[in-house]
């Protein structure tokens, strides 16, 4: 027995130690999320879903803004809209020794909705499925998410060559996808139909979700200047979001009031931009928007309101 | 809890040490540990459904005594009858009830009667088609005097609900199991060693090989009618491939996992894919289900005694039952029927035992002949597996007729495969990699019995480094067992 054991110890130490360098050669640009849970804490960051994780170019917004901090740490809109969870997981990723950090939040109806039918049960909001597990968010590599969030093999992650999506250092998810025009109308047709057919029947606005966006930003004014921003969507879709929560700006209203925070309404540039599928910007367009909030911020802190 | 599960690989190890270091060698602690670990791995699926399996364990081990102490052949026989009712009832309510009522109703309306008969909304219990025939086994042995009842309730237990074969199999007698249960078992470093290889080679089956074709198989079997012929046979070849290692994977795990514990299983998979005809094929693959219908079913009807009409009968009912026993769905029936009709030259012409022993024994390759023989079969079986996966019988007909069409001559294209996690062509590398391997070692009783006798101890380490870094490397989200819907 003793034997047996020793030798079964010895190879599962052998098994470990590469799986461990295995995971210290991870790529992890090639996932949509691990590398946003490998970097250490941080002091600035962009929030929102998958419009503002592809849509908001930290590297754009640093050199306007004459930083270096920025980080992306959106997700998508089953991850990371507003709760407890992104809040928790937030907190979690906060750097709370500096206090001159820029925050971004981004915001739009469906990131304070919900598809429940008890619409405020915060133990069945789908992004616990995701970050349910999520209890390490600064640790690389990040063995948890890889054993259990990861669901492709790692293999892709050593050598496959993925063309579709690129996770950048800063948290930007770069995406490449034919920008025919044919191919631009297929998406935004699919999209249209998703958000018609399933979105808009399903989802309710949740009250709940409101004041985690505003308990978000009032935790986040304690580390610098926070900015809520909806993000420029295609009119088609717009149209559609005015459908489902017409009274949405009264509800940015309200954590305008009680935050005291800056808004900024991108919709009015909505025809002037390129978007993938309608919902999210192109990398083009991102840029322009992206430089355009920086603008925004250095307008603000001139201005001084 | 799954055997490719991280909770699998917790729970193991700890089971094993108690099992060996907190009993002190006491057998009768030792199966109260494995009943208490075999109940709670039952109960991570559904603990509700531990009142059934225990009310059914309670059932045989009740009836089996009270068949042996009858002194009259009719209480014997009530006795049998009683416990072979409740059990198939159970099977029946669970497994079958939807599918006779729908049958039922249908064939009503082929009629003109319309009726609506309420369908039940419950899971089938996982494993109750092989805990019921290991009850059933024991019963059946205890009424014709092939073995006398266990008293201990615990060992007994343990016989029915071993967690390495509660699930799905092998489906063990009890002249093979109980005999092991009530005997003190010695730690055998040889065996414990072979156990782990053979778990090593099981989850190499499933994770590496079985999971990705899974992907593959289902991506063309959901969308038959999209698909030229050549991609349609490449996916009946990838499920042919996937069952194969999906289920003799499973079992590999179970044989080295109930090793690990002093106990061995009944041999389930004896490379089936390398038989040279169909009977031979049914040899070697669920041994341990084949030779219970043998047992139970086939040699009661007369066996292959009597006139040819009646061992082509009871060939047919065999099959037909087995299909039938793996789902309640027209498709495995005409799969089980398929198969008994490729069986039936060979009891015609009395050549269904041609082929006995281990194809190319000693040599390295096969004669050209056995290779041919080989395809054959492997092309008959994977045939028949169309209708074994094709959710109803016009799915599969719609399948076979796409197959056999201008387009099973066009080169496949593998871009329908873009979304599955691993490109296809890895995959058939892994699948070359298998079919070596198990050629080299069909002699053995797996693959990788008796490596230690084979190769020296740096080639097997590197080997099994390999292997392990493979299944590392292609592990994706974790899939059931095909078996474990059974």
């Amino acid at each position: 027995m003793k034997k047996f054991l020793i030798r079964a110890a010895l190879f599962l130490a052998l098994i470990f130690t590469m799986f461990f360098i295995i995971f210290l050669s991870i790529n992890k640009s090639l996932d949509p999320y691990y590398l946003r849970f490998t970097t250490p804490k941080q002091t600035s960051l962009v929030l929102g879903t998958s419009k503002a994780a592809q849509g908001i170019q930290p590297e754009v917004l640093n050199k306007i803004l004459g930083r270096s901090d920025i980080f992306n740490y959106s997700f998508n809109i089953d991850i990371s809209p507003f709760g407890p969870n992104y809040f928790n997981i937030i907190e979690k990723k906060m750097d709370t020794t500096k206090r001159d950090g820029i925050f971004i939040v981004t915001i739009d109806p469906w990131s304070i909705s919900s598809r429940l039918d008890e619409l405020n049960d915060i133990k069945k909001f789908r992004e616990l499925s995701f970050q349910g597990h999520i209890n390490y968010v600064n640790m690389n590599p990040n063995i948890f998410y890889l054993l259990l969030k990861y669901e492709g093999p790692f293999l892709n992650l050593l050598f496959k060559k993925n063309t579709y999506s690129y996770l950048h250092n800063d948290g930007w998810l770069e995406i490449n996808v034919p920008m025919d025009s044919s191919s631009i109308e297929n998406r935004l047709n699919d999209k249209i139909k998703t958000y018609r057919e399933k979105n808009l029947p399903n989802y309710k606005y949740a009250e709940i979700r409101l004041e985690y966006a505003i308990k978000t930003i009032h935790y986040l004014k304690k580390f610098g200047e926070v900015y809520l921003v909806r993000l420029p969507i295609h009119p088609l879709l717009l149209e559609v979001e005015n459908q489902f929560m017409p009274d949405f700006d009264s509800k940015v209203a309200k954590i305008k009031s009680e935050t005291h925070v800056d808004y900024y309404d991108m919709t009015d540039l909505n025809s002037k931009l390129i978007f993938v599928d309608g919902n999210h910007l192109y990398n083009a367009s991102g840029k322009i928007v992206s430089a355009t909030i920086g603008e925004y911020i250095l307008m603000k802190r001139r201005t001084g309101n | 809890m799954l055997f490719n599960s991280l909770n699998f690989a917790i729970f193991l190890p700890i089971v094993f040490i108690l099992y060996w270091f907190a009993t002190n060698g006491n057998f009768k602690l030792q199966n109260i540990l494995l009943l208490a670990s075999s109940y709670f791995f039952y109960a991570c699926w559904d603990w509700k459904f531990l009142f059934l399996l225990i009310f059914s364990t309670l059932l045989d081990y009740y009836t089996g005594i009270k068949i042996y102490e009858a002194t009259h052949q009719r209480k014997k026989m009530f006795w049998l009858w009683l416990s072979i009712i409740i059990n198939v009832g159970f099977l029946g309510v669970f497994k079958y009830y939807n599918f006779f009522a729908s049958s039922f109703a249908g064939g009503l309306s082929l009629l003109g009667f319309k009726i609506n008969l309420s369908l039940l909304q419950v899971v089938l219990p996982v494993g109750i088609s092989f805990y019921t025939f290991h009850g059933l086994s024991y019963v059946i042995d205890l009424y014709k005097n092939r073995i006398k009842p266990e008293r201990n309730f615990v060992d007994y237990s343990v016989f029915i609900s071993f967690f390495p074969l509660l699930v799905a199999g092998p489906i063990e007698r009890a002249t093979h199991l109980l005999v092991q249960i009530n005997k003190k078992r010695a730690f055998n470093y040889l065996k414990a060693v072979d156990g782990l290889r053979q778990i090593l080679w099981g989850l190499f089956k499933k994770i590496v090989i079985a999971d990705h074709c899974a992907d593959y198989a289902n991506t063309v079997f959901i969308n038959t009618s999209n698909y030229s012929g050549s991609i349609l046979a490449l996916g009946a070849f990838f499920f042919a491939i996937q069952i194969y290692c999906d289920f003799s994977g499973y079992s590999d795990i179970a044989l080295g996992t109930a090793r690990l514990f002093g106990i061995e299983l009944l041999r389930n998979f004896a490379f089936p894919y390398f038989s040279r005809d169909i009977a031979e094929f049914w040899r070697r693959w669920h041994i341990s289900l084949s030779s219970w219908f043998k047992d139970y079913l086939y040699i009661p009807l007369g066996g292959s005694k009597g006139s040819l009409l009646k061992k082509l009968r009871n060939t047919f009912i065999i099959f037909i039952v087995s299909g039938f026993w793996h789902g309640a769905n027209w498709t495995f029936i005409v799969w089980g029927f398929l198969n008994a009709l490729y069986i039936v030259p060979s009891i015609i012409f009395n050549t269904n035992r041609n082929n006995i022993h281990i194809v190319a024994k000693g040599k390295i390759f096969p004669t050209g002949k056995e290779f041919f023989d080989i395809c054959v079969t492997f092309s008959l079986t994977t045939f028949a597996w169309i209708f074994f996966r094709s959710t109803d019988i016009p799915n599969a007909l719609t399948f076979i007729s796409r197959m056999f069409s201008k387009t099973i001559f066009l080169l496949p294209n593998m871009d329908i495969f873009i979304g599955c996690p691993l490109n296809p062509l890895i995959t058939i590398v892994f699948i070359f990699i298998l079919i070596v391997v198990e050629w080299i070692g069909r002699e053995h009783g797996y693959a990788l019995a008796d490596l230690d006798k084979r190769y020296n101890r740096y080639l097997r380490w590197f080997f099994y480094f390999i292997i392990s870094l493979s299944i590392f490397l292609l592990a994706h989200k974790s899939n059931e067992f095909i078996y474990f819907q059974f």
